[in-house]
């Protein structure tokens, strides 16, 4: 009979482990609005910090906010779908000026959103729905320019005449950054050729990506456009194997693995947070969508940023050549921004002439 | 022909971590435990091996400890098991408890949060005299280390160990506990044994992939391997002989759906594949256990033993304590129908 508290015990025990670890990763959250009267904000991010990609970006977004606008907050991470709901609305009761809500399950997010017309809330990166309610504005990053400029500079440096990319999986969203690498790549070099691997929708599965990556280093591509989250973290570790190169997404990657990380194409995630509570705050927050992209510095390259990583740390051979394409790529953007250039975008307009020439079927 | 050998070199390495969890599956099984917490085991494995391998810069080191942390796993279910608890919620405790202590503990001393990459070199791969300079066999070698030719030695140790008078106490406690405890035997030191076994050999399949593979930890890291693994096992009808085929059915369908896309093949029947043959194997297991009750018996039985007889239930009949089979008193006779 003993055995049945004892049998209890461990139970409870694995239970109170598990919660304990649950909460724990409630992770570098700041202590809630103290500073009365400055404005605060809440960020709500759909899983743990530390993806290195959209959730980080959103954080640092936010801590530049503390930094520069004064306004006080914290994170909240919801882990699951099935708890995105909960948190939204225990978000919303404790009143923020702005709820930021990157990457959220959007029915979740808009049925709060329309039952508390009084909260504004933000969404920092792309929302995949036609109407947003009056207290919702949204930023979708158009990254299909960027990512033109990411594969000149791959078209500019590979020696075999062919390059590749790992997506994570082959859905619009994806295809974005691939048709503009592509035409990126061909503008350098018309005779290049460019292999897509797609994942699987295997977002943090480094060993897949490394195996995918192989697969293009073995078939004589020299650089690879890891756009697969954590995943991409193999794409490296197989550059670095082969000797080979690769370009990061999302955050500066450059220095993930010095020396063999190109540049990185970026989505500013942490510029649009900071957009959004700079906007709530000033009292200028606009309900709908805003598309961003290259033209509003909040996609771009890495060495826009001033990362010199590469500079530093890449074989002289390849390096010497980086400010003169450096060069060329700011020209490049020029000649983008003012229309010269038209990059396909394969989520908003698939079926334009610039895509149909790279073989989207839209 | 340096397509194929590519092809075959890659599925070897995918299978890899899949063996070896299919491998702690199946000495579970066979020791009649159903053991979920596999895919804990192999995140456990995977993170402890990086974190002693980078702070020792010893690799052997960090996949010993590998081994360690899934044994100490093994030991914990062990441990529940004999105290009463279903495993099943149990393990399933655990697969979560590993996945956000690994994330807790990166954020909170490893400064990197999503990855934990301490730099260190990967375990080189072995050089097979001879073979390695043949032609098309060195592709098919390159970049295999130690831990995947482990993987199969250990296939044809457990195979062997079956057949030992030790191993056959195993199978016999796993098929007929009852029958086994009667017989004499330890069941609960048996399990024990096994589980903690199982365990260590996840823990290293978990180090394949952080040491062994990538020199990085990143966040869930194990991604279903342990889960796999288990379907791997059941395919395998949880036999020696057919666990490294059920497990290369796995690596060699997820190598397939990578290297298929450089051929033209549309990339969404490609990453069909790995779901494919999952789906494949789970029917031919269905319709073998139909067949033959033995696999699906087993599985559904082995959550139910109770460890230590006396059961509780009064509507089990009440098996001798063990040990004291032989002198047990006999039944008084029966005088009533005189």
């Amino acid at each position: 009979m003993s055995r049945t508290p004892l049998a209890l015990a461990a139970v409870a025990a694995a239970a109170a482990l598990t919660l304990l670890a649950g909460c724990s990763s409630g992770g570098p959250a700041t202590p809630g609005s103290t500073d009365a009267g400055a404005f605060s904000y809440a960020l709500i991010t759909p899983g743990a910090a530390g993806d290195g990609g959209f959730i980080d970006s959103a954080i640092a977004g936010t801590k530049l906010a503390e930094k520069q606008l004064g306004v006080t907050g914290r994170v909240v991470e919801a882990e699951s779908v099935s708890q995105q709901e909960g948190v939204i609305r225990s978000t919303v009761a404790t009143h923020p000026g702005i709820i930021i809500a990157p990457g959220l399950d959007p029915d979740s997010l808009l049925a709060v959103a329309k039952e508390n017309p009084d909260q504004l809330f933000g969404v920092p990166s792309d929302i995949y729905v036609d109407e947003l309610p009056k207290n919702v504005q949204a930023f979708s990053i158009n990254v299909h320019e960027s990512s033109f400029l990411g594969g000149y500079v791959a078209g500019s440096l590979t020696t075999t005449k062919k390059v590749g990319a790992v997506l994570g999986i082959d859905n619009p969203g994806l295809n974005q950054f691939f048709y503009g690498y592509k035409q990126g790549v061909l503008a350098a070099c018309p005779d290049c050729e460019v292999t897509p691997s797609y994942l699987n929708g295997e977002f943090s599965d480094p060993s897949v990506g490394q195996e995918a990556a192989l697969a293009l280093y073995q078939g004589g591509d020299d650089i690879v456009f890891a756009v697969a989250g954590l995943s991409g973290q193999g794409v490296f570790t197989a550059a670095k194997q082969e000797g080979e190169f690769a370009i990061g997404v999302d955050s500066n990657q450059d220095g993930d693995a010095p020396g063999t990380v190109i540049v990185s194409v970026m989505k500013r995630v942490d510029q649009t947070t900071y957009n959004l509570i700079k906007a709530a705050q000033a009292g200028e927050f606009e309900s709908g969508f805003v598309a961003a992209g290259l033209a509003d510095g909040v996609s771009g390259l890495s060495w826009g940023d001033g990362s010199t990583v590469f500079a530093d740390h890449g074989p002289a051979a390849l390096a010497e050549q980086i400010p003169a394409l450096s060069a060329k790529v700011d020209d490049l953007k020029q000649q983008i921004l003012d229309g010269s250039i038209v990059v396909c975008d394969a989520l908003n307009d698939p079926t334009s002439d610039a895509c149909a020439a790279l073989g989207l079927k839209g | 022909m340096n397509e194929i050998a590519d092809f075959v070199n890659s599925g070897i390495r995918l299978t890899t971590p899949i063996l070896f969890a299919a491998l702690a599956s199946m000495i579970s099984a066979r020791a009649g435990v159903l053991n979920l917490a596999i895919e804990s085991k192999v995140l456990a494995g995977a993170f402890v091996g990086i974190l002693v391998a980078g702070a020792t810069g010893n690799n052997l080191l960090g996949v010993a400890s590998a081994a360690a942390a899934g044994a100490l796993i093994g030991l914990l279910l062990a441990a529940a098991h004999r105290l009463g608890v279903d495993l099943v919620v149990l393990a399933i405790g655990l697969n979560i408890l590993v996945l956000q202590l690994t994330v807790y503990l990166m954020r909170s001393y490893l400064g990197g949060v999503g990855t934990y990459s301490p730099g260190i070199d990967r375990i080189p791969p072995v050089v097979v005299p001879v073979l390695s300079d043949l032609p098309v066999v060195d592709q098919v070698l390159a970049r295999l280390n130690w831990i995947v030719y482990l993987g199969g030695a250990l296939v044809v140790l457990v195979a062997l160990y079956f057949r030992t008078r030790s191993g056959r106490h195993l199978l016999a406690v796993g098929e007929a506990p009852v029958a086994a405890a009667s017989a004499g035997l330890d069941v609960g030191r048996t399990q024990l044994v096994a589980l903690v076994a199982a365990g260590a050999i996840a823990g290293v399949g978990g180090a394949f992939l952080s040491v062994g593979d990538l020199g990085l930890f990143t966040r869930n890291m194990s991604g279903d391997r342990g889960w796999i693994g288990i379907t791997a096992a059941l395919l395998a009808l949880n036999r020696p002989a057919f666990v490294a085929p059920a497990a290369a059915v796995f690596g060699f369908a997820s190598a397939a759906s990578i290297r298929l896309q450089q051929f033209d093949v549309p990339p969404n029947l490609t990453q069909f594949i790995p779901q494919g043959a999952a789906f494949i194997a789970l029917v031919v297991v269905g319709l073998r256990a139909k067949s033959r009750r033995d696999v699906s018996r087993l599985w559904r039985r082995s959550s139910r033993i109770p460890l230590r007889w006396p059961g509780r239930r009064p509507s089990t009949p009440v098996p001798t304590p063990v040990g004291t089979v032989h002198d047990a008193p006999p039944a008084p006779p029966d005088h009533s129908d005189r």
